[in-house]
């Protein structure tokens, strides 16, 4: 019993977190693993676990966002998204935080609490509804717009036939 | 109407959907009032977080047209 406790305890005080983040456009796709991986060490080393994450991809953004560098203000049009899912102690998020504020890298980034099963919808949803939308074909009608064409050709078979029958 | 999200069988409402989240948003990009979307209440709200969240992202715009 006493074991029990403890272990709920211990689930009690780990929350899983989520970091949906846009790396700057000007870094090079090569390299975009290698600045993960510095986001991904700070919560390695602030105790939390991985449980599930998105490699970024280049999107186009809904409105261009600006950030500050080295004093002037750039504009960016566009950004790798990538997300991260993991478990951690509520006391030890702010210290993550930070480090996404001063990582230059990272034009923004979101920290929302959330579930460890995929929160996202699967695929097979959105194309089955895609496919209701869609305007379904009428095969009756078709049948019929072919069966007149196929006697038509074979009338003029046969009359293409007796021609050469004649010759 | 029966709620989408029920009917869907989907539980969570992820700001990263935004093909979904599109189907509640008018041309304007502004959220549809239930009375539009026939969602539960619940699910309403789930569904305003989650557009909240994708505009900040700048997966969705915050004004379209």
């Amino acid at each position: 019993m006493a074991e029990e406790s403890t272990a709920e305890e211990i689930n009690e005080e780990k929350t899983i977190y989520e970091i949906g983040f846009h790396v700057v456009p000007t870094v090079d796709e090569g390299e975009l693993s290698a600045r993960v991986s510095l986001v991904k060490e700070a919560i390695k080393k602030e105790g939390g676990v991985l449980i599930m994450e998105e490699s970024p991809k280049k999107i186009s953004l809904a409105y261009s966002m600006s950030k500050m560098e080295s004093g002037k203000r750039t504009m960016f049009d566009s950004a790798y998204f990538g997300w991260l899912k993991f478990e951690m102690d509520r006391d030890n998020i702010g210290n993550i935080k930070r480090v996404l504020d001063e990582n230059n890298d990272i034009l923004r980034f979101l920290i929302i609490k959330t579930v460890r099963e995929d929160t996202r919808v699967p695929r097979r949803v959105v194309t089955a509804q895609k496919a209701e939308a869609a305007p379904k074909p009428k095969p009756t009608v078709k049948l019929t717009k072919k069966e007149t064409p196929a006697s038509v050709v074979d009338a003029e078979i046969d009359r293409t036939i007796e021609e050469l029958i004649v010759e | 109407m029966e709620c989408y999200f029920k009917k869907n069988n989907i539980k969570y409402i992820d700001y990263k959907d935004t093909e979904i989240l599109r189907k509640f948003l008018n041309p304007h990009g502004r959220l549809l009032a239930r009375k539009r979307t026939g969602v539960s209440a619940t699910n309403q709200r789930k569904l305003g977080t989650a557009v909240k969240r994708a505009r900040f992202m700048g997966l969705l715009p915050y004004i379209e047209r």
